[in-house]
């Protein structure tokens, strides 16, 4: 029900589950609140940029690492690579979503 | 090797219920009343649907497993488009809220009312076989119900008042 396919296996241990579902529910939203938040407040040149986003993939491969550290889960025919292309294709469409959703408030009047 | 979200082991009433459903309530949805924003009723899909995902993920877990969505334990497709089913119930909620103005102490009789209607709604849908229960009957579901209701309108004020207050600056 929570891991459908077979490249992640998670633990079967009550702790297990409880944490992987405090990363999933908890630590990545706030994760990618985090980096929106920030994302707005930088002022500057593209490196500012670069350097952000980097420390939000970071952040990202960290909470993977315990994870995978603590045995939460294992990994098969995995590598981070793969991750990586998962959580900027997340980022992508969670800032595009994000923008249509502050056009929608300007529109409504809500947004100065 | 499995997919990311499996097909359905047999296309019957469960998935045309939710087709069906997914049609008609999001129907509603485009006959609305103009005083609900679009982006509060965006937000209430995304919450109920967010809110049902968790719920699921801790009582539909292995270890637990108290009941299946869909034609099997796994997380199906339109195990997923079950999901959207939420979100058009949380709208109606609120919109019959705002159109009787209710408050006070009507507040406690309204969310009951709802969520006597959301356990008829739920056993509907186990007739139907979107749910499967193994150990869990429709009665549990009414505190349920009565929580994440009293959680999805004090999220609607919260919206409300934030709106409000964005307007005014």
């Amino acid at each position: 029900m929570i891991v459908n396919v077979e490249h992640w296996q998670l633990c079967e241990k009550a702790i297990c589950i409880i944490t992987y579902l405090i990363n999933g529910n908890i630590y990545v939203p706030f994760a990618f609140l985090w980096l929106i938040d920030r994302w707005y407040g930088v002022k500057g040149n593209f490196m500012n940029y670069l350097f952000l986003f980097l420390c939000f993939i970071s952040l990202l491969f960290l909470g993977e690492y315990v994870l995978f550290r603590f045995e939460v889960f294992k990994t098969n025919d995995w590598n981070s690579w793969m991750s990586a292309l998962v959580w900027l294709f997340l980022a992508g469409f969670i800032f595009i979503a994000q923008k249509l959703f502050r056009r929608l408030l300007k529109k409504e009047g809500g947004v100065p | 090797m499995s997919t990311l979200l499996p097909l359905p082991v047999v296309f019957d009433k469960n998935e045309w219920f939710v087709i069906i459903m997914v049609i008609i309530s999001y129907s509603i949805l485009f006959f609305r009343s103009k005083f609900i924003p679009w982006s509060i009723i965006i937000l209430l899909i995304l919450f109920s649907a967010a809110i049902a995902r968790m719920a699921d993920q801790i009582l539909a877990k292995p270890m637990i497993d108290y009941y299946d969505i869909m034609d099997s334990d796994k997380y199906e497709l339109f195990g997923f488009f079950t999901y959207f089913l939420y979100g058009p119930i949380a709208y109606l909620f609120v919109f019959f809220y705002e159109k009787f103005n209710i408050q006070g102490l009507s507040i406690l009789f309204y969310i009951v009312g709802w969520s006597l209607i959301s356990v008829i709604f739920e056993w509907i849908t186990v007739w139907f076989g979107v749910f499967t229960f193994k150990e869990w009957i429709p009665l549990y579901s009414f505190p349920v119900y009565l929580f994440v209701q009293s959680l999805t309108l004090l999220f609607y004020l919260f919206l409300k008042r934030h709106k409000a207050v964005a307007k005014v600056k």
